[in-house]
């Protein structure tokens, strides 16, 4: 019983590999749609993969942020008493803001960011001050700054005193910052 | 014909085996080609490299903003990583890993002297510290600071502190006398009993120092009355005395500490001193360092202030030729709406104490 059983193994394996083309041919077409599944399972998670993989570290936000606190508490604009050898963040020195210079906030040679510094007197609307890094960046960001996806725009405003020749008064300091992406 | 029949049948349960057998070879293909095709993504990524090239330029960026000296202890995951401090052109901060992969971000030079610089870090030596001392000097290292420079240096000078003292824990007016806050305009007691809690608060540092320094054969002149008994908190909404008599006190007292308390972001002692008064320096100076030193209170930094009292007059207390401070607390909010030191009253007060009769 037991070599019958083998015997019929044997055939069958045999006649497997005798396989006609017309047959393969029929198989063929009958796995068009599971290949063509399969494709699509493969580009489906290819797909997944790719969304859900995204290799991208956008610190720009939190870049500009620290830029724009280091340009309100830097000593370059805030009035600095020699005598106690003591800097007043919130108080503005006119002159100072005047003579602006903010070449020193920089990066090195590749421009990563404009700025554009306004001081308001709130005691005096007529006596407003701007103040540019990076002006012709600047100039030609902000028309497509709209684009999130290109550009991160930071606005940041800040009451303070402006302290002109011991005059001292309200005043409002803008910050807008425009770092490109990437 | 029967053999012809069962030869036909076995003949297609082959086929279907092999086809099975093909099926499953395709299955694992693309189930491998999928695998490898995710692996090879995150492999060959400098996901990490970025990660620390972004975090360490953002941190000197950061800590070049503060007006204070700081000194950030940075530790690092057990891998093996060149750090290049890089002034080329660009200031830099290359992340080298081993894999010979990197990621580069650029960092802010406002303090011009950071030097160009390397760091070997592995398993063994995992950490380097980056130092700022107020925009004169940057230094980036990896032997640690010696912990002293976290504290202030204290001014060598001989004086005999008076055995007399003048406590003056400020106290508000209970209710609708908001303050505003002097750059942006706005009520800074955003809760109602805020200021209440505040002038507890003071009032609790200061009970704790009348005991402690009457205990230690000082003489104290308290501006209120209900910080003499432990019972402070029933009777708070006493008035204050009459300011006439707190001004004669301020008048006559050689020895004046004034307590505040204020809302902020950060636990943060300041002591406010006439920038003339080395001696009032001195003793601020004993106090901040041993607040800061007490492992308990957690605070997140300390701070000296020397102040013009001629321009502000909140500061008319202070005085060029007089022992004469302001301790003010800052508190943040917790999240049942109380300051966040008030339960540590008592040891702020006790460590005043402390530094004052230098025990």
């Amino acid at each position: 019983m037991n070599k019958t059983t083998k015997t019929v193994d044997f055939c069958r394996l045999r006649n497997s590999l005798r396989i006609s083309k017309k047959a393969i041919s029929f198989q063929l077409t009958d796995w068009l749609p599971k290949i063509i599944l399969l494709v699509i399972v493969f580009v489906f998670t290819v797909f997944i993969v790719e969304s859900f993989y995204r290799f991208e570290l956008n610190v720009e936000s939190i870049r500009s942020e620290v830029l724009a606190y280091n340009l309100f508490v830097s000593d370059k604009l805030n009035y600095y008493d020699e005598e106690i050898n003591r800097l007043y963040i919130g108080i503005i020195d006119k002159n100072k803001f005047d003579n602006l210079d903010l070449s020193e906030y920089s990066y090195g040679k590749k421009r990563y960011y404009s700025a554009k510094l306004t001081l308001l007197n709130l005691d005096d609307p007529n006596e407003v001050i701007e103040k540019y890094y990076n002006k012709e960046e600047y100039e030609n960001w902000i028309p497509l700054s709209f684009d999130k996806t290109k550009y991160y725009v930071l606005y940041k405003e800040y009451y303070v005193f402006i302290k002109d020749q011991g005059k001292t008064s309200r005043g409002k300091l803008s910050i807008e910052l425009i770092t490109p992406n990437g | 014909m029967m053999k012809k029949r069962l030869g036909k049948k076995a003949q297609q349960d082959t086929e279907d085996v092999l086809w099975v057998i093909f099926e499953l070879i395709l299955l694992a293909m693309a189930g491998f080609s999928m695998w490898y095709y995710s692996y090879q993504k995150i492999e060959k990524n400098n996901f990490e490299e970025q990660f620390l090239a972004r975090d360490i330029a953002l941190t000197v960026d950061a800590m070049q903003a503060s007006p204070h000296n700081l000194r950030y202890f940075y530790s690092f995951p057990d891998k093996k990583y060149d750090i290049i401090f890089s002034r080329k052109d660009e200031n830099r901060v290359i992340a080298l890993s081993k894999k010979d992969k990197f990621g580069f971000y650029p960092f802010l030079t406002i303090q011009e002297n950071i030097a160009e610089n390397t760091f070997e870090l592995s398993k063994e030596k995992k950490n380097f510290f980056l130092l700022s001392n107020a925009k004169d000097d940057f230094d980036i290292s990896d032997k640690e600071p010696d912990k002293n420079l976290l504290y202030i240096p204290e001014e060598k000078i001989e004086f005999e502190i008076p055995k007399e003292v003048l406590l003056d824990p400020i106290y508000y007016a209970p209710a609708q006398n908001l303050i505003l806050d002097e750059i942006n305009y706005l009520p800074i007691d955003p809760i109602p009993d805020l200021l209440k809690q505040r002038s507890e608060m003071n009032a609790a540092i200061a009970n704790r120092m009348y005991l402690g320094l009457t205990g230690s054969g000082y003489t104290v002149l308290n501006t209120r009355e209900d910080t003499k008994t432990g019972e402070l908190l029933s009777i708070l909404d006493e008035k204050r005395k009459d300011e006439n008599i707190i001004l004669a006190f301020q008048e006559m007292s050689n020895f004046i500490i004034a307590i505040d308390s204020t809302l902020s972001d950060k636990n943060i002692i300041k002591i406010f001193y006439h920038f003339n008064s080395k001696k009032s320096k001195a003793i601020g100076i004993k106090i901040l360092n041993k607040l800061s030193k007490d492992k308990e209170l957690k605070l997140d930094g300390v701070s000296l202030v020397p102040i013009h009292p001629e321009d502000e007059e909140r500061y008319n207390l202070l005085d060029k030729n007089k022992i004469s401070i302001l301790i003010e607390i800052n508190n943040y909010i917790d999240n049942k709406g109380k300051l966040s030191l008030n339960e540590k009253s008592s040891n702020i007060g006790t460590l005043i104490l402390e530094a004052i009769t230098d025990e």
